[in-house]
């Protein structure tokens, strides 16, 4: 059987190796963007797993004192580890030999490179000590990470002296590094990837399904062949199922080889400010095997669901009836989803991990939804414009939404999912404040109560006049209640580095920061957001643009019959090009606008509406117009063959 | 009638190296119905395509009315299909996510009538050819020589010169497909135009006003000559 249906698909003519082939593209596209949708999530766990070191567990009777702390210079943040030896045997710490000595200060490469041609005044003497080394990879989330490991004396004021601040770690006694928390924000990375997953996943998995029913539909006539001679329709029915199985699994294989000979492009996607370690793609190296066995099993589940509608007459004639209606309780269903979505993302706030995967369940169900929502809706539209249509373009293009909606639906989806994500992210503000020093700058310190007077007084001898010092107290930002001391040097933008190592040395705790700094952190976070959008769209984008192309080019197949036969009675192709595009354009105005809104209307209860500002306009924008021109230009791709098609006139077409 | 409305003269084309139309003439008058047969591979398809200016012959020349069809360039011969020309074909021409209607009203729309004028004679068509009260519905919900009688409503809404029908009947049962062909020569007749009938059944070539068999490309003559087959006596 396997030996007749390979022989069926390879000697089946051009139009026949077309359309195995346009099956065999869509699974290798859809192969690699699942694939790497999935091993996205094994890498923000790999990078979860480095920082857990900077966390260390607690131990009563540690053999070091474990403290972190967040650095400034310029516009970076910097990661500070001090660290001081309690005991001979404390633990060499990941990405060093040993434990560091007090006064050597180890650097990631990024750092050391930052460093380059800097004065020590302006950075290193902050430590009190000399660089030492670089730290290894395995300590870092990643290549351009900038991170500093400093050795102290245990008696040291950073080595007791608490830290306020939510990002770093108070003085504590550890025993060793292999058990920790990891930090905070790839615990966030790790929740937004699965939903970018959802967003992605979705979407391809419809692509992937979809085109094994395309090569199924475009079965009949060489299946009614072989009914003619006496094949049972079961027998047909598996020689297509072997057929379209082999061209999903040459696909899945092919996608999966792309995506592995593809990981070091792939990794230089920069997420929380630099790029991927290759390995890091490959953390869920067993999943890439289950993902490519996965592919082929939906695609053959997918075609016995399409062959179930497909009778096939030993005549071959596709006999076709009235439109099957959709029902409107697709909208029901839609909406029901979508409401339980925001009930449930509204409630989350207290949630634990439950709540958060239940949200994630609805949202990719709402997602799914509007899959069953989005046919409906093209057919609504098509019916509206066949009653109104004047012209034969609009006629057609009215009839063929009507008859065939999910095709339409099909060639549209990925566009206006796209302009939904885009919609739900529009809402966001994401512009990055600028973090260049100014002429004149004021850093701030924190410091405890009791201390305040004589560390101020410490800070004036210290910086000797290279800064004016003031002492305030102030309420916390967080906790108004709560009153704070605050050491604040002015100075001019050329020595602030230089003022906030000397204060850094001489005020333990919280560093220094400029004001400005504080945005540094959620600049960074917006950034990889920005790039995750971009990421994600991207994804959508190229799914969207094969899936209109390969529904182009197959409805083309489909009808290729009736084509040549329009032809040769004079309907100029101008005619069926025009209501081909109409046949797409018209659902993804309609569909692509509402999709926006939607996506604004479902997130802005999360977020408060903010407004929008240049870069959601920005992005808004970009996914419109990228993909209309992704959609008509994917259908213009098959117009070649609409021509060669109608133009065939040789003696024995087909 | 006696003029002969659609002339050919030395018509020679070639695919590759085989020669599928070698030196053939041809006419036919209004109210008169030839039939094409021959052999399969005879050049019957490539004779229809060139008279009806689908394709051009590699040497002759195409007349209707006695102005060079086969000169005028793919725009002008698709206009010309389109509005003087109508075809028949064994079936797949309906469109089948269109109403019967509007399949037969799609002509005169693509000639640049509105659609509420243009389903007014697509109607008046369907109810002449008995198919009152089904213009709306699909061809998959029409029998086969229903949907075969949309289709040459279809052909005859443009009040054709010349219609040509490849196999009209190749489809339908005995019976059926005596009632489409005798409903197509009526009509045909009717309307004074010309009919050209590519067909493999005698039965259908014995019911037109002559017969010419194709043969490797050339006329054969002889027995078609009894029935006056030749191009000298095509008017008849």
């Amino acid at each position: 059987m396997t030996e007749l249906a390979w022989r069926l698909t390879r000697l089946g003519g051009r139009s026949a190796l077309l359309s195995t082939g346009l099956t065999t593209l869509a699974v290798v596209v859809s192969t690699l963007l699942l694939q790497f949708a999935v091993a996205s999530n094994f890498a923000f766990a790999e990078r979860a797993e480095r920082t857990e070191w900077r966390d260390p567990v607690a131990a009563a009777t540690g053999s070091a004192v474990f403290a972190s702390a967040v650095d400034f210079y310029g516009g970076d943040e910097i990661t500070r580890i001090d660290l001081a030896r309690l005991e001979d045997d404390a633990p060499a710490p990941p990405g060093l030999d040993a434990f560091p000595e007090p006064g050597e200060v180890w650097v990631s490469p990024a750092l050391a490179g930052l460093l380059e041609g800097v004065p020590d005044e302006d950075f290193v003497d902050r430590y009190d000590g000399a660089v030492a080394g670089t730290v290894g990879a395995e300590a870092l989330v990643h290549d351009d990470e900038l991170l500093v490991v400093v050795g102290r004396d245990a008696e040291d004021a950073a080595m007791t002296v608490e830290r306020t601040n939510m990002d770093m770690v108070s003085p504590r006694a550890i025993d060793g590094f292999d058990e920790g928390d990891p930090s905070i924000s790839y615990g966030f990375y790790q929740v937004v990837a699965v939903l970018a997953t959802v967003l992605m996943v979705v979407p391809v998995a419809i692509f992937g399904a979809a085109a094994a029913r395309l090569t199924v539909a475009r079965r009949d006539e060489r299946l009614a062949a072989l009914r003619l001679i006496g094949a049972t329709p079961g027998q047909v029915v598996r020689l297509t199922l072997i057929e379209t199985v082999l061209a999903a699994v040459a696909g899945s294989v092919i996608g999966t080889a792309l995506w592995m000979a593809s990981t070091p492009l792939f990794a230089r996607i920069p997420i929380d400010g630099g790029p991927w370690y290759v390995a890091d793609l490959w953390g869920g190296a067993p999943w890439m095997a289950a993902v490519a066995a996965a592919v082929p099993v939906m695609v053959a589940l997918s075609a016995v669901v399409g062959l179930r509608g497909v009778v096939i007459s030993p005549l071959g004639v596709a006999r076709r009836v009235r439109p099957k209606g959709l029902r409107a309780v697709r909208l029901l269903v839609f909406a029901v989803v979508a409401v339980a979505f925001l009930v449930v993302s509204q409630m989350l706030g207290g949630g634990g991990m439950l709540a958060v995967a239940i949200a994630l369940m609805l949202f990719a169900a709402t997602i799914a939804a509007l899959n069953l929502l989005g046919p409906w809706v093209v057919q609504q539209l098509g019916k509206l414009l066949a009653r109104t249509a004047r012209g034969p373009a609009r006629m057609l293009a009215a009839r063929r939404l009507t008859d065939d909606p999910k095709a339409a639906w099909r060639a549209v989806s990925g566009v206006v999912l796209a302009g939904f994500i885009a919609g739900s992210v529009a809402l966001f503000p994401m512009l990055q404040s600028d973090t260049d020093p100014a002429a004149t700058e004021t850093v701030t310190a924190t410091v405890a109560a009791q201390d305040a007077e004589a560390l101020a007084a410490q800070a004036t001898a210290a910086l000797a006049g290279l800064a004016e010092v003031e002492l305030a107290e102030r309420g916390d930002t967080l906790d108004p209640d709560r009153r704070e001391w605050a050491v604040t040097a002015t100075t001019s933008g050329a020595d602030v580095e230089h003022v906030r190592s000397i204060l850094t040395a001489t005020l333990a705790g919280d560093p220094p920061e400029r004001e400005v700094d504080q945005t540094l952190m959620s600049n960074r976070l917006i950034g990889s957001i920005r790039v995750g959008v971009t990421v994600v769209l991207s994804v959508v984008f190229a799914t969207a643009a094969v899936a209109a192309g390969i529904s182009a080019i197959g409805s083309v197949l489909d009808r290729r019959k009736t084509y040549r036969l329009l032809h040769l009675s004079g309907t100029p192709q101008q005619v069926l090009d025009k209501a081909r595009r109409q046949e797409t354009i018209l659902p993804l105005a309609i569909l692509g606008g509402s999709s926006v809104l939607c996506g604004m209307a479902l997130t802005s209860p999360l977020i408060g509406v903010m407004g929008l500002d240049v870069s959601g306009v920005v992005i808004l924008a970009v996914t419109l117009t990228v993909g209309t021109a992704a959609v008509i230009g994917a259908g213009a791709v098959s117009r070649p063959l609409l021509r060669s098609i109608m133009n065939d006139v040789s003696p024995r077409p087909d | 009638m006696s003029e002969p409305m659609l002339t050919a003269q030395g018509l020679r084309k070639r695919y590759g190296t085989a020669a599928a139309l070698d030196g053939v003439d041809f006419a036919v008058s209004g109210g008169t119905s030839v039939a094409v047969t021959g052999p399969s591979g005879s050049g019957k398809s490539t004779l229809l395509h060139c008279l009806a200016g689908v394709i051009r012959p590699d040497e002759g020349e195409v007349r209707l009315f006695g102005e060079r069809v086969d000169t005028l360039s793919e725009r002008e011969r698709s206009h010309l299909r389109r509005t003087r020309f109508a075809f028949l074909f064994q079936f797949g021409q309906l469109l089948p996510e269109l109403p019967a209607e509007e399949n037969v009203a799609l002509p005169l729309m693509l000639g640049g009538t509105p659609r509420r004028k243009a389903l007014e004679p697509a109607r008046e068509r369907l109810r002449r050819l008995g198919l009152a009260g089904k213009e709306d519905r699909r061809p998959g919900e029409l029998s086969g020589g229903e949907a075969q009688r949309v289709a040459l409503a279809r052909a005859l809404v443009v009040n054709p010169a010349v219609v040509f029908a490849d196999e009209p009947t190749g489809a339908l049962d005995r019976a059926t497909g005596d009632q489409v062909m005798g409903v197509l020569l009526d009509t045909v007749a009717q309307l004074g135009a010309a009919l050209v009938v590519v067909t493999h059944d005698p039965l259908i070539a014995d019911r037109c006003t002559r017969t010419v068999e194709l043969s490797d490309g050339r006329l054969r003559r002889g027995e078609d000559a009894r029935r006056g087959g030749d191009f000298a006596e095509a008017g008849r």
